[in-house]
């Protein structure tokens, strides 16, 4: 490594051992009240706040982190952000991101459910519900298909995604026996693949 | 069991089943959540509906509303108990995450490209469509048909309805329109038809 380029990482260190915790909770949760229908919607506003105002990593580790995000379990949006929090700070930079990020939607809605408690008699409530509960599953349908239509590319993606609707739509499997299924599916492929190779 | 410890719970369990993104955990969630009789596929629909026109993940929404609500409906007028329980429900979604981020971020990271790893997922990522094609066809029957699917075959469903389903399907798989408008089109038919 040059001298300059040395320096260069050394600065960018020191700048990162001062980020403080309420920095990385302020700036995810700014970035939470804003997060709407979860996961891709998010990255563009984590790349302004995150790569562009605070400088703290580069735009080619932020496609990284959303690559990673997705290899942990739980959520994109709240895994991206644990993982800058992680980078930054470590454990507490983890605690501090998550806390931000769920931040505006725990508050949105704890909100609506006192709300809703007080206003259960209310007809116009009652009738945008019941105008909603169809829109959200012909939403969801809408969802299904577009997934559908890019899984069935290839042959594998068509028989796993039919054979699973099947599974569990008519013979009732329930979904976490299923994903442990595939888990382990994935594995043993693997361990029969690399026996074979010599 | 105390209920809070259930909640937490089931909620971990949610997390850390959930791989490749928030919509896969929409099956799981349904499926808990009706099994165990904290939500009906109607308050189901009504939750997915207002998790997606708010901010916030699908689950960790999910976790707030159903801690609130199980708590509200066990403990009648205790509001400081109810926050209590909307609270556990989204620190235990979001545990498992936190605790695999910081055990094994670094092994995950140097491992991403593993052949194993890329393995599972060549299998996880129609895995979850298929979970997700279940948990669309049983949503638009319990929307269109009601709680109890008993003689379905019999009964016509509400048109309206129907046709409120047909355009979110059609504005959402082939017009890429973005969710918060579908669903806020569909609350103003509702209201409209209602008025009607």
């Amino acid at each position: 490594m040059t001298e300059p380029e040395d320096r260069a990482n050394e600065a960018e260190r020191t700048a990162q051992a001062r980020v403080r915790l309420r920095q990385i909770f302020v700036s995810f949760a700014k970035i939470g009240a804003v997060l709407f229908g979860g996961g891709y919607a998010m990255l563009p506003l984590l790349e302004r706040e995150v790569v562009d105002r605070r400088k703290w990593c580069r735009l080619e580790e932020m496609t990284d982190y959303y690559a990673m995000a997705q290899l942990v379990p739980g959520v994109v949006a709240v895994n991206t952000a644990m993982l800058i929090g992680h980078r930054l700070r470590g454990f507490w930079g983890t605690v501090a991101a998550t806390l931000g990020v769920v931040l505006a939607p725990f508050l949105v809605i704890l909100a609506y459910a006192i709300a809703f408690d007080q206003m259960r008699d209310s007809t116009l409530l009652a009738n945008a519900m019941s105008g909603l509960r169809p829109a959200v599953a012909g939403l969801m349908l809408g969802v299904a298909y577009t997934m559908f239509m890019r899984s069935c590319k290839t042959r594998l993606g068509t028989g796993v995604s039919l054979a699973v609707a099947f599974l569990t739509l008519v013979c009732g499997v329930s979904a976490v026996t299923v994903i442990l299924l595939g888990v382990a599916v994935g594995i043993g492929w693997f361990v029969l693949e690399a026996r074979r190779r010599p | 069991m105390n209920l809070f410890v259930k909640l937490a719970y089931v909620f971990f369990k949610i997390g850390l089943l959930t791989v490749g993104g928030g919509l896969a955990m929409i099956p799981i969630i349904q499926y808990e959540m009706v099994r165990r009789g904290w939500l009906d596929n109607q308050q189901f629909l009504d939750i997915l509906g207002i998790a997606e026109m708010t901010p916030g993940p699908i689950s960790v929404n999910t976790a707030t509303f159903v801690g609130y609500r199980v708590i509200a409906d066990a403990y009648t007028g205790a509001l400081a108990l109810a926050v209590l329980g909307a609270l556990v429900g989204t620190v235990a979604v979001c545990t498992p995450s936190l605790l695999c981020v910081n055990l094994f971020g670094a092994f995950w990271s140097r491992n991403r490209n593993h052949p194993c790893m890329s393995r599972v997922f060549s299998i996880m990522r129609p895995l979850v469509t298929g979970l997700i094609i279940t948990a669309a066809v049983s949503l638009v029957l319990h929307a269109l048909w009601g709680e109890s699917l008993k003689g379905m075959t019999e009964r016509l469903p509400d048109l309206r309805m129907a046709a409120i389903a047909a355009a979110a399907f059609a504005l959402t798989a082939f017009g890429k329109v973005s969710p918060v408008v579908v669903l806020l089109g569909g609350a103003c038919a509702g209201v409209v038809l209602g008025w009607m």
